[in-house]
C-alpha cells in the first residue's frame, strides 16, 4: 500500500537560476527500505526536505497516507512531522543533554507542552527509550552527555530518537557520509533491522553506491533534479550508474571496507 | 582624495567639535594647580563615618545582586523573541530588538531619576532603574549567543514537530543557559559601579552619602567612601573573575 | 542534578530574596496619579514640549561633540600606553607598571573625574571632553595591548626576511594588522562615550544633562521627554553608523 507519494514534485531556490527539484513522480509503498543516489548537488537533500517540509516545495503535490499535505501549515504540519522521523548527516543532537533525554525529545511533538518543558517525562516514555539505547547497543551510555559519544554512537542515538516517535516513514539524509565504512555498515545494519521489525518505511539519501546496493529494496536514481531511473535493487546495473554520475564509476563512490 | 575621505571627514569632525567644546591646552595647565589642590584637600582620608554607612554598602551589592537576577530573567523571553534562530518570525523579532536596543539607547542615571520620580527617593527605584540597565546589556549579549548557536538541534527539533516552546527549551537553551551566570556575574560588576552612582539623584545606596558630604564640602569623607567602594569594588571583581573563568572552564 | 548544585541553587536564591526584601517597588497610594502625572499627563514624558527643540539639539550637538574629542584624545594616548604594556613590544618593566596604571585610571568614574576637572577648568564642556578622555584611557589602553599582543607575526617574519628594518616590520606588517581593530575597538568606546557625555552635564560638566538636570529637578517631565527622545535619537544614529563602519572594517 502507498504510504507516500509525490505527484511532479519542484522546488526553485528563492534567487536560484534554476530549479534544485524539477517535477518529481515518486511513491513509496509500506515497510519498503528506499535509497535515493546521485552526484553531490543532484538534489537528494532538497527531496527529503521537501518531504517533510523542512522546505516548503514550489511545485507539484505531496500525499502522505492517502491524504494531500501539500498546503498544511502551522498545527497540522507539525502533527504530520511528529509521524515521521528525520535523521541527519552530522546526528543534530543537543550535545549538552544526556543520551537518554536525547533519545526522549523524540517525543516533544507528542507530549503536552507544559510537561516536557518542565522535563516531566512518563515513566513508560523513559522505559521505552532505554529499551530503544538497549537495542541499539547503548545501554551504557544512556546517561553520558551525547557529545562525548562516537560519531556511530550519536548517530544510533538519533535513530532512537526517530524511533521513539513511532514514525510511519524515516527520512535520512547521508546518515553516515561523517562515519568510517566499518562504522557506516554497522549503524545501516541496525537502520535496516529496526525498519523491518517495525515495518518502517526509509527513505535513505546516499552517495556511496555500494552502500545503497547492498542495503536497499528500491534505489531512485537523481541527476540535476530530475528523476533518471526508479528501480528495484536486483534490476540496477552499471550503466544505471554511468547514466547519473556521466562518468564510470570511481572508488571514491564506494565505501569498501 | 577618495581614499583619504575617511580621514579628511573626521578630521574635519575633530576640528568642528574641538572648537565646539572649547578644548584648550594652555587652560588645562593653567588648572593643574587647583586641580592638585582640590585632591589633596580629600587626603588624609576621613574614614570615621565608613562604618556607621556600612550598612549603605551592603544595600548597594544587593541593589546590584537582585537587579542583575531580575534583568537576566526578563532578558531570556526577549532575547528568545529577537533571535531569528529560536524565533522564526521576522516582525516579532524586529519588535523585540528594537526593544532591547531602545532601552540601552537611555543613559542609566535618566533611568534613576525617572524612577525616583515614580517610585519615591529610596533604593526599590534604583533597583528598577539597574533591572532595565542591566536587562539592555544581559539582553544583547545573549541575543548575539542565541543568533550564533549550532542550528542543528534547532532543526531536528522542527522536524519531529516540537511546538515552539518546546524548541526553545530543548533546542535553544542548553546551549544558551551554561552563559546565564557568566552574563550575570559579568553585569554584576557593572552594576556594583552603577549602583554606586544612582545615589546621587537620590535612587538609594552608597551614593547618596557621597552626594551628601559632597555638598557639605566633606571632601576628606567622600575619599574615604571613594577608597572603600574601589576595595569592594576590586575585591569583588577579582572574586567575580575567578568563578568566570571556573565557569568557563567547566 | 546534583545534590550539591542543589544546595548551591537554594542557598542563592535565599541569598537573592533576603537581598530583594526592600526592592519591591510600590508607588504607594498616589501610585496612579503619580504615573500620570509622569507619562500621559499635561506635562508629562509622552507629551513632549517641541518649544524645548533648539536648546535640546544644541546639548545634543555639545555632547556628541565631547564625545568625539574625548574618545579621540584618549586613542592617541592608549596607542601610546598600549605599545608600552604590550609584553611583545615592551619590557616586563615597563608594561607591569604600565598595565597597573592603566587599570587604576579604569576605576575612578567618570563622574568624579569630570568633579576634579570642572575644579581645574571650570564648568562646561571642557571639563566632559578631559573627564570622558582620561576615564576611556583605561579600557582603551588595555585594548590596544590585547591588540598587539596577540599580533600574527607571520607577516612581520616576512618583512624581517627580506631585510626590513623596524620601522618597515612595523609599517608593512604590524599597522595593517593593528588599525582596523584599533578603529573598531575606539568606536565601540565611542557608542559607550555618547551615553556618557549626555549625563555628564548632571554634574556640570557640559552637553544636554544640564538641560536634563533643571527639567528632572523642576518635575518638568515633558521637557524630560523632548529630551529623551533627542537622547534616544542620537544615541540609536551613533551605534548604527558606528555598527556599519565596524562591520566594514573587519
Ligand atoms: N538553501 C539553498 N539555497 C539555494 N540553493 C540551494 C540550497 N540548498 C541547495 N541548493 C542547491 O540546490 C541544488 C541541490 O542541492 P542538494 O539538494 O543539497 O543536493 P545533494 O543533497 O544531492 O548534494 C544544488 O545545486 C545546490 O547548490
Ligand atoms: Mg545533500
Amino acid at each position: 500500500m502507498s504510504l507516500l507519494k509525490t505527484v511532479g514534485l519542484g522546488m526553485t531556490y528563492s534567487g536560484a537560476p534554476q530549479p534544485a527539484l524539477t517535477s518529481v513522480n515518486f511513491e513509496a509503498n509500506e515497510g519498503e527500505f528506499i535509497a535515493v543516489v546521485g552526484p553531490s548537488g543532484a538534489g537528494k537533500s532538497t527531496f527529503l526536505r521537501c518531504l517533510n517540509q523542512l522546505i516548503t516545495p514550489t511545485e507539484g503535490q505531496l500525499f502522505f497516507e492517502g491524504e494531500e499535505t501539500t498546503h498544511l501549515k502551522g498545527e497540522p504540519l507539525r502533527h504530520l512531522r511528529t509521524r515521521i522521523g528525520f535523521i541527519f548527516q552530522d546526528y543534530n543532537l543537543q550535545g549538552r543533554l544526556s543520551v537518554l533525554q536525547n533519545v526522549l525529545t523524540g517525543l516533544l511533538g507528542q507530549r503536552p507542552a507544559l510537561q516536557t518543558t518542565l522535563g516531566i517525562w512518563s515513566k513508560k516514555d523513559v522505559e521505552k527509550a532505554h529499551w530503544l539505547l538497549r537495542d541499539l547497543g547503548l545501554s551504557d551510555q544512556s546517561q553520558k552527555r551525547a557529545d562525548a559519544l562516537s560519531g556511530g554512537q550519536q548517530q544510533r542515538v538519533s535513530i532512537a530518537r526517530a524511533l521513539i516517535q513511532s514514525p510511519r516513514l524515516i527520512l535520512a539524509d547521508e546518515p553516515v557520509a561523517s562515519l568510517d565504512p566499518p562504522t557506516a555498515h554497522a549503524v545501516l545494519k541496525d537502520l535496516k533491522r529496526v525498519a523491518k521489525e517495525e515495518g518502517i518505511t526509509v527513505l535513505i539519501n546516499l552517495h556511496h553506491i555500494d552502500l545503497a546496493l547492498e542495503y536497499a529494496d528500491r534505489i531512485l536514481g537523481l541527476r540535476d533534479g530530475v528523476k533518471v531511473w526508479d528501480q528495484p535493487t536486483s534490476e540496477t546495473s552499471e550503466s544505471s550508474f554511468t547514466e547519473i554520475y556521466g562518468r564510470n564509476l570511481k572508488a571514491d563512490d564506494l565505501a569498501k571496507e | 582624495m577618495r581614499k583619504h575621505l575617511p580621514l579628511l571627514t573626521f578630521l574635519g569632525l575633530f576640528i568642528w567639535a574641538s572648537l565646539g567644546t572649547g578644548v584648550s591646552l594652555p587652560k588645562f595647565v593653567e588648572g593643574l594647580g587647583d586641580m592638585g589642590r582640590f585632591v589633596k584637600e580629600m587626603f588624609p582620608a576621613d574614614f570615621s563615618e565608613v562604618s556607621a554607612v556600612w550598612p549603605d554598602f551592603v544595600l548597594t551589592l544587593r541593589m546590584a545582586w537582585v537587579s542583575t537576577l531580575v534583568g537576566a530573567l526578563l532578558a531570556y523571553p526577549f532575547a528568545l523573541l529577537a533571535a531569528g534562530t529560536t524565533t522564526t518570525w521576522k516582525s516579532i523579532n524586529g519588535l523585540f530588538r528594537l526593544l532591547l536596543n531602545g532601552v540601552r539607547t537611555v543613559p542609566d542615571l535618566l533611568l534613576a531619576s525617572l524612577a525616583v520620580a515614580l517610585f519615591g527617593a529610596n533604593p526599590s527605584a534604583g533597583a528598577v532603574a539597574l533591572t532595565l540597565f542591566s536587562m539592555g546589556i544581559i539582553g544583547k549579549l545573549l541575543f548575539e549567543t542565541l543568533e550564533s548557536i549550532d542550528q542543528g538541534p534547532l532543526e531536528a527539533m522542527t522536524a519531529l514537530g516540537a511546538p515552539w516552546i518546546a524548541r526553545l527549551r530543548y533546542g535553544a537553551l542548553p546551549l544558551a543557559l551554561p552563559q546565564f551566570l557568566t552574563y550575570c556575574l559579568y553585569v554584576f560588576e557593572i552594576n556594583i559601579r552603577v549602583a554606586a552612582i544612582v545615589g546621587l539623584v537620590g535612587a538609594g545606596g552608597i551614593g547618596v552619602w557621597m552626594n551628601i558630604n559632597f555638598d557639605l564640602g566633606q571632601y576628606q569623607k567622600v575619599a574615604a567612601l571613594l577608597v572603600t567602594l574601589f576595595l569592594v569594588v576590586t575585591v569583588i571583581d577579582a572574586v567575580s573573575t575567578r568563578i568566570r573563568k571556573a565557569l568557563a572552564q567547566a | 542534578m546534583t545534590k550539591r548544585s542543589w544546595w548551591f541553587w537554594l542557598v542563592g536564591l535565599g541569598a537573592t530574596l533576603w537581598a530583594a526584601r526592600d526592592m519591591v517597588p510600590s508607588t504607594g497610594e498616589k501610585g496612579e496619579e503619580m504615573a500620570n502625572a509622569l507619562f500621559w499627563g499635561e506635562r508629562g514624558l509622552f507629551r513632549p514640549d517641541w518649544d524645548l527643540l533648539s536648546p535640546v539639539a544644541s546639548g545634543l550637538t555639545e555632547s556628541l561633540q565631547i564625545a568625539i574629542v574625548g574618545t579621540t584624545i584618549a586613542g592617541l594616548f592608549a596607542l601610546l600606553l598600549g605599545m608600552v604594556a604590550a609584553e611583545n613590544i615592551s619590557t616586563p618593566a615597563l608594561s607591569i607598571p604600565t598595565k597597573a596604571l592603566l587599570s587604576a585610571i579604569r576605576t575612578l568614574p567618570e563622574l568624579l573625574m569630570a568633579i576634579i576637572f570642572i575644579v581645574g577648568v571650570g564648568p562646561g564642556p571642557f571639563a566632559g571632553v578631559l573627564a570622558l578622555g582620561f576615564h576611556s584611557i583605561g579600557t582603551l589602553g588595555k585594548l590596544t595591548a590585547e591588540i598587539l599582543e596577540s599580533l600574527n607575526t607571520k607577516p612581520m617574519e616576512a618583512v624581517v626576511a627580506v631585510g626590513g628594518r623596524r620601522v618597515s616590520i612595523f609599517r608593512y606588517a604590524a599597522w595593517p594588522q593593528v588599525l582596523p581593530e584599533f578603529l573598531s575597538v575606539l568606536l565601540y568606546r565611542f557608542e559607550i562615550n555618547i551615553r556618557a557625555a549626555s549625563i555628564l552635564g548632571m554634574v556640570g560638566a557640559g552637553g544636554i544633562g544640564k538641560t536634563l538636570m533643571f527639567a528632572i529637578n523642576a518635575r518638568s517631565w515633558d521637557r524630560v521627554g523632548t529630551i529623551l527622545v533627542g537622547i534616544v535619537v542620537v544615541v540609536a544614529v551613533v551605534d548604527n553608523i558606528s555598527a556599519r563602519v565596524r562591520a566594514k572594517l573587519v
